[in-house]
């Protein structure tokens, strides 16, 4: 369970990109974060992933609350979570087999488990047949693929997806989709930002809208319209 | 940390290493020449050190004595010495033997001396005092001093002592210039080490996103700082030990010439390779170590 409760964050420049914002998220959801840009998405993801500290308010994951967590805890905090982002951010220099069993290498998997483990998981988002090429031998798609691979292979409870269609053309964007929804059906809590509209629109799930760092619209099965 | 992480943190090191060859080049220049200076302070004091060591075990004190000493009273004067403290052995030298020494000495030009010989003699009788130990060499001397007959005591110990002040000002010059140098090797190394961490941010990045420890990503840096220092160690100590081996096979060449002056021996390389090698290698190794710490902790904020 994620929960946010009266959480603010105010940057030192003096910009208000959190205002305020309550919500909870049981497990298993899957929830879009949707808005314009700078309305405050990526702020909450930071926030997710502790790489910033909220001005005010508290986060808690799990029963823990995230200010909590000492420097040295927060590795190990991270590994509950998988991430993706709109720009893969694959290593060039190893092949999408290296680059999935690299994540299994830093939480010190045995490489009995990573040697069962990787190709499991690369045939789950298809990409079984081209786990020795390079990143750069692969399509976006297949890029964001590996990265949703490298973000699952450890299991971890929670997915956090900033923008992943973002660079992706329509076609593949859902194919990514298709991906994301199987692995929230298998019991992972999905947490998108997006501001594809027509994604959300098609997915049908619960809709966090933020308007300038304000929570406009909580809403089950929802859509993301124009603005008035 | 199993060992599967530690051959993943080795490999890496090794890796930074050979992307950013121009960096590591200068940097292995630089620790090697900083410990080239360390080798070869080694080498001078520990010579020197034994040196002074084979000095004072062959201990001797020329007592000189004034002219016109009766022979009866020489004896009990030998006596009485041979019975002080630290005392093993006593030799008279009557000046005639002394001459003779002398003569032998100067080889051909010895009839230089033709002249002296007889009543001419100019030279003094002296007694010869071996002693077991430098320590008992003061209390010797002020006796010595304080007898009536005897009129001058020489002993060695102003070379003793010179060379023990050239051994000192060695080893505090060279310290001083190894601190330098090694302190410049450190800011090198550092920023070798640097380099490579800003040129894997996007790979540290993606770390700390995965879940990475920060010793877990700090430590291929450490480790590339200790190969630098090491692999300047190792240089370092080929450069100086093949130095000595080249000194060591033109020594007896230089021996059979000015031999007997018995100062120009050094120690075998065997002795002294291992001294050097592992005084090098730790240093080097700390240097490394010490500017990789450096530099993550100031740019590797994870």
């Amino acid at each position: 369970m994620i929960q946010f409760r009266n959480v603010t964050k105010v940057y030192p420049n003096g910009l208000c990109a959190l205002s305020n914002v309550n919500f909870t998220i049981k497990n298993g959801e899957f929830v879009f974060v949707v808005g314009a840009s700078g309305a405050g998405k990526t702020t909450l993801i930071k926030l997710l992933l502790k790489e910033i500290e909220p001005t005010s308010g508290s986060i808690i994951v799990d029963d823990v609350d995230l200010s909590s967590l000492r420097r040295k805890e927060i590795p190990y905090y991270r590994r509950k979570l998988g991430v993706v982002f709109q720009d893969f951010r694959l290593l060039h220099d190893r092949t999408v087999y290296e680059n999935v069993a690299f994540a299994m290498e830093i939480v010190g998997a045995s490489s009995k488990d990573i040697r069962r483990r990787v190709p499991a998981v690369l045939n789950m988002v298809g990409l079984g047949l081209k786990a020795h090429a390079y990143p750069h031998q692969l399509s976006g798609g297949e890029q964001q693929r590996v990265a949703l691979a490298r973000a699952l292979v450890n299991s971890p409870s929670i997915l956090i997806a900033d923008e992943p269609t973002g660079n992706l053309d329509p076609v593949t964007a859902m194919e990514i989709m298709k991906i994301i929804n199987l692995i929230n059906r298998r019991g992972t809590t999905v947490i998108m930002a997006t501001h594809a509209k027509s994604i959300v629109n098609a997915m049908r799930k619960r809709v966090l809208q933020f308007r300038k760092g304000v929570l406009i619209k909580d809403e089950q099965e929802g859509g993301y319209f124009d603005e008035p | 940390m199993n060992l599967r992480n530690w051959r993943f943190f080795i490999y890496n090191g090794f890796q930074n290493i050979l992307r950013n060859r121009v960096m590591s080049l200068a940097s292995v220049t630089a620790i090697m020449v900083a410990l080239i200076v360390l080798g070869l302070m080694l080498v001078i004091v520990v010579n020197l050190d034994v040196m002074m060591k084979e000095m004072e075990s062959k201990m001797e004190i020329t007592l000189f004595l004034k002219d016109g000493v009766a022979d009866s009273e020489r004896f009990d004067l030998q006596n009485e010495i041979s019975s002080w403290q630290g005392v093993y052995d006593v030799e008279f030298v009557s000046k005639h033997q002394a001459l003779e020494e002398w003569k032998r000495q100067l080889g051909d030009r010895g009839s230089l001396l033709d002249g002296y010989t007889g009543e001419n003699n100019p030279l003094p009788d002296s007694f010869l005092v071996k002693i077991e130990k430098p320590e008992y060499v003061n209390s010797i001397v002020e006796k010595a001093k304080a007898i009536p007959d005897i009129e001058e005591v020489n002993y060695s110990s102003k070379v003793a002592e010179f060379i023990e002040w050239l051994a000192r000002t060695i080893r505090l010059v060279g310290m001083g210039l190894v601190a330098v140098l090694a302190s410049v090797a450190v800011i090198i190394i550092s920023n070798t080490v640097r380099l490579t961490v800003y040129s894997r941010r996007r790979e540290i990045g993606i770390m700390k996103y995965i879940g990475a420890t920060d010793w877990f990503i700090r430590w291929p840096f450490i480790i590339e700082g200790l190969i630098l220092g090491v692999m300047g160690g190792i240089i370092a100590t080929g450069v100086v030990v093949l130095g000595y081996k080249f000194l060591l096979d033109r020594s007896s060449y230089i021996n059979a010439r000015w031999g007997y002056l018995g100062i120009f021996k050094l120690l075998p390389l065997n002795e002294i390779a291992l001294y050097i090698l592992g005084a090098t290698l730790l240093l080097g190794a700390c240097v490394g170590v010490l500017a990789s710490c450096l530099s993550i902790r100031k740019y590797l904020r994870v």
